[in-house]
């Protein structure tokens, strides 16, 4: 009884470095411009960006009011801040990402201090700050998905959200069984790099 | 004997991470008393977790907050960046109103998990298990088109579902479920957004929880393809009162 043997190891299936590129091209040089205080930069980044840091608000605050809130603070606030920004230690959309946080929990408290003010005859259970860590993985998840090729996003959806298996999955897009398999494993080792990537900072 | 020999391939990893049951027995048993495998594949089905939990749609900003942002920055606010959108699609199928797909409550595939389970997987994470509805295209009889899972908003502890019924007679009714009854002063509502929250469409009041509620013919659910339900105060005012108490996109 041998199991077949895979081309990589485990080590090699989870490449920390091999992060080229995730969220469109030239992620590197995006950041070295935004930080260098390049106006391309902030719009090249808000075009890429904002749908992730707004949904992550969204999702975590409720309201659209506050999503655009904090969406513009986060913009503002990154730009005004591009001078600790080290493109050579961090990827741009993680640190917008990690101003998002600290930007969607201080409206949590701003909202818990003013549902105080206000004496509430019963106030709400607080959101709980991991949600708000499982919000952000979710959403990161989410956009690495909207940015993968065709057919590798029909796969996965497929897979996901309708749960029908590869072969299943290979004779709806009348594809060879092997390049379902192969693009289910490399999709998902890219959707978890890029999780691991820029949702793990906290 | 090189030490990927001793392994299971990646690609039945990926698999038995997605909730297949791939692989062979011998490949099955290996994983189950492999740490390293087991770790892959809890690794991965914690990707798929997120996932399945998750709603595929983004939801881009108005246009309207990088003209802000431009002013607040003192930037020329020509050449204002478009978002992108790409992460929508799955939300807005055309083929709602031209290919009704039937839809079933989602069963899903015998999974087999006994084995993993025993085997060092503590903190493994299945993410996804009964989230939802799927498509199945062998069973023609039931009569949804689409469905929502409903999770709560932050500060409301409830949850539901809602599903699109299509009649004999080709109406369209919401069926909305919310598990959680406990009222405060006021009602809840029940309504359609478009999934940028631009646009919203009242359904109906929700008494107790849950309702049925005739569809409008000409709305369009792909345009407005996400259920709320808000708690409204009686304060005469017919508009949404911003406080949500759940929410789903439909899927198709």
């Amino acid at each position: 009884m041998s199991p077949s043997g895979p081309e990589r190891s485990r080590a090699e299936a989870r490449p920390s470095a091999a992060v080229d590129d995730r969220d469109g091209d030239g992620v590197d040089e995006l950041g070295t411009l935004f930080a260098a205080g390049d106006e391309q930069a902030i719009r090249e980044a808000y075009r890429r960006w904002s749908p992730l840091v707004h949904t992550i608000a969204l999702r975590s605050l409720g309201t659209v009011t506050d999503a655009e809130e904090v969406t513009q603070l986060v913009f503002v606030d990154a730009w005004r801040s591009r001078s600790r920004f080290d493109p050579s230690r961090s990827r741009l959309p993680a640190w917008l990402i990690g101003i998002t946080r600290h930007a969607v929990a201080d409206a949590h408290e701003r909202r818990a201090r003013d549902r105080r003010l206000a004496a509430a005859a019963e106030p709400r259970a607080e959101v709980a700050p991991a949600g708000d860590d499982r919000i952000v993985d979710r959403v990161v998840v989410a956009d690495e998905l909207s940015r993968l090729d065709d057919p590798q996003r029909t796969i996965l959806r497929l897979a996901f959200y309708e749960d029908l298996t590869h072969d299943q999955i290979a004779t709806r897009l009348d594809l060879p069984l092997g390049t379902v398999k192969s693009h289910v494993r490399r999709s998902l080792a890219r959707l978890r790099t890029r999780w691991e990537v820029d949702g793990a900072v906290r | 004997m090189p030490f990927d020999e001793l392994h299971v391939s990646d690609d039945v990893l990926a698999l038995l991470a997605l909730g297949e049951q791939a692989g062979t027995d011998a490949e099955r048993a290996h994983v189950a008393g492999c740490a390293l495998c087991t770790d892959e594949v809890a690794s991965l089905a914690d990707v798929v977790g997120l996932a399945r939990d998750g709603d595929a749609a983004l939801v881009p900003p108005s246009a309207q907050v990088w003209d802000r942002v431009a002013a607040e920055l003192g930037l020329a606010t020509t050449g204002a960046p478009v978002t992108e959108t790409a992460a929508t699609p799955e939300h807005t199928p055309s083929r709602l109103a031209t290919d009704p797909v039937v839809l079933v409550p989602r069963r899903r595939r015998p999974r087999s998990w006994g084995w993993i389970a025993g085997a060092a997987a503590a903190g493994l994470v299945i993410g996804g298990i009964g989230v939802g509805w799927a498509l199945t295209r062998d069973d023609r009889s039931a009569s949804v088109v689409a469905s929502a899972t409903l999770e709560p908003l932050p500060g409301w502890d409830a949850s539901g579902s809602a599903k699109v019924e299509t009649q004999r007679d080709g109406t369209r009714v919401l069926v909305v479920d919310v598990d959680e009854a406990h009222l405060e002063d006021g009602f809840r509502e029940v309504w359609l957004l478009t999934p940028d929250v631009k646009g919203l469409v009242s359904i109906g009041t929700l008494d107790g929880t849950s309702g049925r509620f005739d569809l409008p013919a000409g709305l369009d659910l792909d345009e407005y393809s996400v259920v709320d339900v808000s708690q409204e105060p009686f304060d005469g005012n017919p508009a949404h009162s911003g406080d949500s108490i759940v929410r789903g996109a439909l899927r198709i």
